[in-house]
């Protein structure tokens, strides 16, 4: 098993996780603000009152007897997505097709049984993949309509970006793209693909999978050095916006391109996870210290994501 | 104060109060530092004989004021026919008393004391004061004694090489005159010792000349004699043989008081011999025994005073926080994934009911019987609650199964995992399958792996001699180990496993 040098990994400024734990998540992100973005109802909630684009709400539920009065709701809305509003991992996410005679289709086409239905939102409501198992809220939100940005490089699922910022800056980001290996999840350890964003232009970098550098994508086979994010200054904007919204210094934001709408901020995130810095071949502790020094107070989104792509220029 | 700093400090006074209470244990009241060490013990039995003269009888033993290096552990006097009573006092006795006693008589005195490891305190003597009078107030024996006292003040610096030269000058083959006439005085009531312990007092040094008894292991019928001792320059005595003029080890010296040895009324002819017998027992028994009797503060929050049900409760109960220290190191310096921070530990006491072996198998067993169970269950559209109460009650009948039959089979390993926590198995079992459904097989094996690896390391960390011995009696250790966790809480360096994630970082370079 090859070690690396942990002088070399600081040497390239490679945040591990205790250091992430301890002098990031535990300086900059104050517990009370956790129930924001542990919370998806409430990161919505206040997502729309910043003006920030997210995905459409059909409705949220609370309780058991409520889930018999949803059905007709659910039966004319088309696509939607059934989440846990306090799920962590993107455990308990079931995406539906739409309404059809006697329950409702799944993306593959197979028809699941209403009660099959009835029996997942009681499962989130009891708690089941909630964060410490508390009784959770059932949400119900429209499907998005993915740009065809991604197609090429998508094996089903769906793919998002990630955007790291800290303390209202952009620092690093990365799209994880699902593969057959990964069953349509982008999950990076179950096998999705992770690749590196550049800030400044928005176009792919670098990509591994399970670590390992790639090169093209597994499935399709297609070259991700072709790969350029659309809407890329408005992700930009929309990720460190994340910091006035959530008061959450390091921040990790999951965002959606939707074909009517632009990017949308799927959900955010107060303990972003570490592969990043694999996808883009950077060490996220040096830029986070760089940050550090040019933070100032009261800084506006335009100013911060300028700074962001000087400092961070190739 | 920046939180690091703050933390440092946290370390320190831990380690310094855990450190200090253990070390005030190890020194001051001896207790042994590692499991297994042998200390001195001995067992002395003094046979006190005498005629009883047909009436009430009454006999008086006085006790050592002072047992060598060694502490007084147990001490019994029953005799039939006697009354048996031991005054504590300056001056103890063991006294014998009945209403009707004729003829040759004969009663015990056991004693056991032991190395306790303690050092030796200078007021360890006290003989009563010397009564008698300066014999030597009248010429030609006052200046005999002043010329003899007066050379050897002269030629002598401490009252050590004081004694020594009194001792030359009595024991030399061609005496002066003025030690002849001295000499001349000596009687069966007034010996040499005595002589010798006159002239010391005549200088104001404190001297007696107590009964000793000099401990010899596989002696029997020893008959205890006068030695000098005298007050040494550092408060302890010193003890010397007047006759051979040699000064004689303190350690495995038994000293009484200067007073009357055996006392006797109703009855005469009184004689005592000691026997006496040396073993080397285990340090950690002696200090129990020892212990229950302490009544200082730290003594008497021992974990020795429990019942012996409690004390075996705390036995395991103290090892648990070695093995979340464990844990720690396994999770925040190694980086090993576990299923829940310290479900670890909990199967590492299984395994300390079970063994290693069996307690894997047994456990594999138990929660892959249990996933299929709730595999089944989630087909029933059970809701969670009900759906785990339900693999508890399966998990725990499953685990009375496999008890009966490995009792049949006589494989007794199988009734201990009954003791069990069977909750944490089921919500094992619940935890391992929710983590199936949502992040695949491979999660349950890398968490479960994980797991079963920190409990193997946990199970023979806390099962090792040493850690059961220290955390049970220096329980104040767990103060420097809690120091030790939040030292480790401080730690932001890399952990071990990402050495091997971010390595494709690096190797470009």
């Amino acid at each position: 098993m090859p070690f690396a040098s942990p002088f070399k990994l600081k040497k390239r400024g490679i945040l591990g996780m205790n250091s992430r734990n301890s002098n990031f998540i535990l300086n900059y992100n104050d517990r009370e603000f956790y129930q924001r973005v542990d919370d998806k109802l409430v990161t919505k909630k206040i997502a729309i009152e910043e003006g920030i684009k997210v995905p459409k709400l059909i409705c949220s539920i609370k309780y058991n007897f409520q889930i018999k009065d949803v059905h007709a709701i659910l039966a004319n809305v088309g696509g939607f997505v059934i989440k846990p509003s306090q799920g962590a991992a993107g455990k308990g996410i079931m995406i539906l097709k739409g309404a059809v005679e006697g329950g409702y289709e799944k993306m593959s086409g197979e028809i699941l049984p209403q009660k099959e239905i009835d029996r997942h939102i009681a499962e989130i409501l009891s708690g089941l993949y909630s964060l410490g198992g508390k009784t959770d809220a059932a949400m119900f939100e429209g499907l998005i309509h993915f740009t065809d940005t991604f197609t090429p490089y998508t094996f089903q699922g769906v793919p998002d970006i990630r955007v790291i910022s800290f303390l209202g800056f952009p620092v690093m980001a990365m799209v994880r793209l699902p593969t057959s290996v990964s069953d349509g999840k982008a999950n990076l350890h179950q096998g999705a693909v992770g690749v590196g964003i550049d800030i400044v232009t928005g176009k792919a970098s670098n990509a591994v999978q399970f670590d390992k550098k790639v090169t093209k994508h597994p499935d399709t086979g297609n070259e991700f050095s072709n790969l350029k994010i659309p809407f890329w200054d408005e992700i930009l904007h929309m990720s460190s916006r994340g910091y006035e919204m959530t008061e959450l210094g390091y921040l990790g934001a999951d965002i959606v391109l939707d074909k009517d709408h632009g990017p949308m901020i799927l959900e955010l995130n107060a303990r972003p996870g570490l592969a990043i810095q694999i996808a883009n071949d950077i060490g996220l502790e040096t830029r986070l210290r760089q940050i550090e020094k040019v933070y100032k107070r009261n800084m506006h989104v335009e100013r911060r994501v300028q700074i962001a792509k000087e400092l961070f220029a190739p | 104060m920046s939180a690091k700093v703050q933390s440092y400090i946290c370390f320190l006074v831990l380690v310094i109060l855990g450190v200090g209470i253990c070390l005030y244990k190890i020194k001051v009241k001896g207790m042994p530092f590692l499991p297994g060490e042998k200390r001195s013990y001995w067992l002395i039995e003094g046979k006190v004989k005498f005629q009883a003269e047909d009436g009430p009888v009454e006999a008086m033993l006085g006790l050592p004021a002072y047992y060598g290096g060694y502490t007084l552990l147990s001490q019994d006097g029953a005799a039939l026919n006697y009354g048996f009573n031991v005054i504590e006092s300056d001056y103890s006795r063991a006294i014998w008393s009945t209403r009707q006693a004729k003829g040759q008589q004969t009663v015990y005195y056991r004693f056991s004391i032991y190395d306790s490891g303690v050092k030796e305190t200078k007021v360890t003597i006290k003989p009563a004061p010397f009564n008698s009078k300066y014999p030597f107030v009248e010429d030609p024996e006052k200046s005999a004694a002043e010329a003899v006292v007066e050379a050897a003040w002269r030629k002598s610096a401490t009252s050590e090489s004081f004694t020594y030269a009194l001792m030359r000058q009595l024991n030399s083959k061609t005496p002066s005159e003025s030690v002849h006439l001295l000499l001349s005085v000596l009687t069966e009531d007034y010996t040499k010792t005595q002589l010798l312990r006159d002239l010391i007092k005549s200088k104001g040094i404190k001297a007696a000349s107590p009964i000793c008894l000099k401990l010899e292991d596989g002696k029997r019928g020893i008959t205890p004699v006068h030695y000098l001792v005298v007050m040494g320059r550092n408060g302890l005595w010193l003890v010397f043989d007047c006759d051979d003029g040699v000064q004689l080890s303190r350690q495995d010296m038994l000293i009484w008081h200067d007073k009357p040895f055996l006392d006797l009324i109703g009855a005469k002819d009184g004689s005592v011999k000691f026997s006496m017998l040396r073993e080397e027992r285990s340090a950690n028994m002696l200090t129990m025994q020892n212990e229950i009797k302490d009544d200082s503060s730290v003594m008497q929050f021992s974990l020795f005073t429990l019942p012996a049900e409690y004390q075996a409760m705390f036995k395991v109960l103290l090892v648990i926080p070695v093995g979340i220290l464990v844990v720690v190191i396994c999770r925040n310096i190694i980086g090993l994934p576990t299923s829940g921070t310290f479900m670890p530990i909990l199967l590492a006491m299984v395994l300390q009911d079970t063994g290693v072996l069996n307690g894997i198998i047994l456990i594999t067993v138990v929660i892959a019987i249990g996933l299929l169970v709730r595999g089944y269950l989630s087909k029933l559209n059970l809701l969670l609650v009900p759906r785990i109460a339900c693999v508890v009650i399966f998990v725990v009948l499953l685990i009375s199964v496999i008890s009966v039959v490995s009792f049949k089979l006589n494989l007794t390993s199988g009734m201990a995992v009954a003791m069990f926590p069977m909750i944490i198995v089921s919500w094992t079992v619940e935890r391992m399958s929710v983590i199936w459904e949502e992040q695949g097989a491979r999660e349950v094996y890398r968490q479960g792996g994980g797991s079963f690896i920190v409990a193997i390391i946990s199970y023979y960390v806390m099962s090792n001699n040493y850690v059961s011995f220290w955390t049970f009696n220096f329980p104040e250790l767990l103060l420097v180990l809690m120091g030790a966790v939040i030292l480790l809480g401080t730690y932001t360096g890399y952990r071990l496993i990402e050495l091997i994630r971010f390595e494709p970082l690096v190797v470009e370079e």
